[in-house]
């Protein structure tokens, strides 16, 4: 029971230290924690272990988010729908962001300087718990 | 690059001889109108001159009295002097009575036809005025009188004529005159429309461009310096939860936390400002509980609030109140006022926040026992980016001055206001009036 009800998150960001401070946060919280280090490692490791929720960084090298986020988008009914948290230090008034955040539903966004941990991780739940509603409205 | 300078100065160049040039057609052009109307009055007095001297000879010689006969005498003696002065001056000019001479050939004809009338006139009237000195009362003057009516005809069509050829001219010349008014308002307009082209238009672009430069340079360090904050920050979070750190070591990361905190904040204000400068700022409205989320902020300054043992009060009658508005620029106006207040209280002070509602609008209010603004440091200009007041300045040197600055934006943008009573020594109350619902504003850019 303990085991099913465990969350899988994947974290994509290619900064170490950024990336071991989630990671090791998440795993505190009780989630299984994948990583990935750009959008391409990112989307093979979504594609093949089906996560719970993404936080994914913008700016990285190889593939960006915003592209990894498109691709996992069009290749299936999960990828369609699973839920993405985008991690930018770019502006919120990034109108080019904020354009392709929107036509790329559903994501949430936030500025990760202004974000601590704690309120990430509340974050998180707060949106693993929507997608389980809006699943259970969908049956 | 173009180079202003060297453009101001041929701009300078050209423009100067045109308002000298201008300066010195109006003023000769003013000049010639009024020697016009002087020449066009004088002719027309010859007229009046020359019926006079006719009608005293006319009466001399129908005479009575010795005593009649030298006051004629001596009135045909000064008008015969000024008429003969005024001829001459009018054809040769006269600087006494303002006469430029100088006539055009039509007039120099027109006095060349009139000139044998009136000699014959003078000499007529130099001859009765030499026969009542020669026979006093017993003057006979009825041969000369008789002599100059019969060309006194004569002498006033001519000179009817002339007047009517001056004011001729004199028209023409002010027909002229405005022409050339013309032409000169239309070139002056021309070099203006030139300067704003060539230089003006060129030069707010440069200026346009180097603050464009300006603030994306701010934009693209912020997010420079952010991204290795953030790992900082977070790793620092990890570390004094996670590790079992000693009481000192507790409060070194305590510190830290709070260090890095203010930097953030720091990076947030000069993007803040970058993009208000550029205009790029956006009001996107949310569902805001406002007591949780003052309180929220109130918490957050707790490290300071104990560092400084001051008393804070937070003070609001409703249990929630449920606002749609912008977070970001709400968190800016409460954070700013709050912090200033708590920065420039001195130790021990006392802060009290109140929160009202007030039909559609909030008023978010923040009185403090701290230093206040000098009286003559109040005003508007308080708001104004950089400006701190001199009492602030002196007790913490290394402050920006951009925390009203974008507060006063903030509260603008969300249709709000934004005012304080002050009294330097003694405290300050800063007060926030926002709608509880924000419209929404698109981005410029």
């Amino acid at each position: 029971m303990e085991r099913q009800n465990q969350k899988t998150i994947l974290i994509v960001e290619d900064e170490t230290l950024q990336l071991k401070s989630l990671s090791d946060k998440f795993a505190d919280e009780g989630f299984r924690v994948l990583k990935a280090r750009n959008g391409e490692e990112g989307l093979t490791a979504a594609l093949k272990e089906c996560p719970d929720i993404i936080l994914l960084d913008i700016l990285m090298p190889i593939m960006d988010g915003m592209t990894m986020l498109k691709n996992l988008r069009e290749k299936n009914s999960w990828g369609k729908s699973v839920p993405v948290i985008m991690l930018t230090n770019l502006d919120a008034d990034d109108e080019k962001i904020m354009k392709d955040i929107v036509s790329t539903e559903p994501v949430y966004y936030l500025v990760k300087s202004r974000w601590s941990l704690d309120e990430i991780a509340e974050k998180v739940r707060e949106r693993l718990a929507e997608s389980q509603n809006e699943k259970g409205r969908r049956i | 690059m173009p180079n202003f300078t060297l453009r101001y100065i041929i701009a300078l160049i050209i423009i100067v001889p045109f308002v000298g040039v201008s300066y010195f057609l109006l003023h000769s052009g003013l000049e010639k109108q009024l020697s016009d109307s002087r020449v066009v009055n004088i002719a027309g007095r010859q007229r009046m001159l020359s019926q006079r001297i006719s009608k005293v000879s006319l009466e001399i010689s129908n005479r009575k009295d010795e005593y009649e006969i030298s006051a004629h005498r001596k009135e045909i003696e000064e008008s015969l002097a000024l008429w003969k002065r005024s001829h001459n001056g009018l054809q040769n000019g006269d600087a006494e009575l303002g006469l430029p001479g100088g006539n055009s050939e039509t007039v120099k004809n027109l006095f060349a036809t009139i000139k044998p009338f009136h000699q014959i006139m003078v000499k007529e009237a130099e001859n009765i005025i030499r026969e009542i000195d020669a026979d006093g009362s017993n003057a006979n003057v009825n041969g000369f009188t008789s002599m100059m009516l019969s060309n006194e005809a004569a002498f006033l069509s001519g000179m009817d004529k002339i007047v009517f050829q001056y004011d001729k001219e004199a028209k023409e010349r002010v027909e002229n005159l405005r022409k050339m008014e013309l032409i000169l308002l239309w070139t002056i307009f021309a070099v203006l429309a030139i300067n704003g082209i060539f230089i003006l238009r060129p030069a707010v672009k440069k200026l346009k461009a180097a603050d464009d430069l300006k603030n994306e340079f701010i934009s693209i360090a912020s997010h420079q310096l952010r991204t290795p904050l953030t790992g900082i920050k977070w790793a620092a979070e990890q570390i004094i939860k996670k590790e079992n750190l000693s009481g000192g070591g507790q409060e070194y990361m305590g510190y830290v936390i709070m260090s890095i905190k203010s930097l953030s904040s720091l990076i947030d204000v000069l993007l803040n400002v970058s993009r208000l400068d550029a205009g790029k700022i956006s009001v996107q409205p949310e569902s805001v509980e406002l007591v949780g989320f003052i309180q929220n902020i109130i918490d957050e300054h707790k490290p300071v609030r104990d560092k400084k043992n001051l008393k804070v009060s937070f003070t609001h009658l409703m249990e929630k109140l449920e606002t749609k508005t912008d977070k970001s620029m709400l968190r800016d106006i409460i954070q700013t006022l709050f912090s200033n207040a708590m920065e420039y209280t001195l130790d021990g002070g006392e802060i009290k926040i109140t929160l009202k509602e007030n039909h559609s609008k909030f008023v978010f209010i923040v009185k403090d026992t701290g230093i206040g603004i000098p009286k003559k440091e109040q005003g508007a200009f308080l708001f104004q980016k950089f400006h701190r007041s001199s009492n602030a300045k002196r007790l913490k040197p290394e402050g920006f001055g951009l925390g009203l600055y974008i507060a006063k934006q903030a509260a603008d943008l969300l249709r709000g206001k934004i005012w304080f009573e002050s009294e330097e020594n003694k405290g300050s109350v800063f007060y926030a009036e926002l709608p509880l619902e924000s419209k929404a504003i698109k981005s410029k850019i």
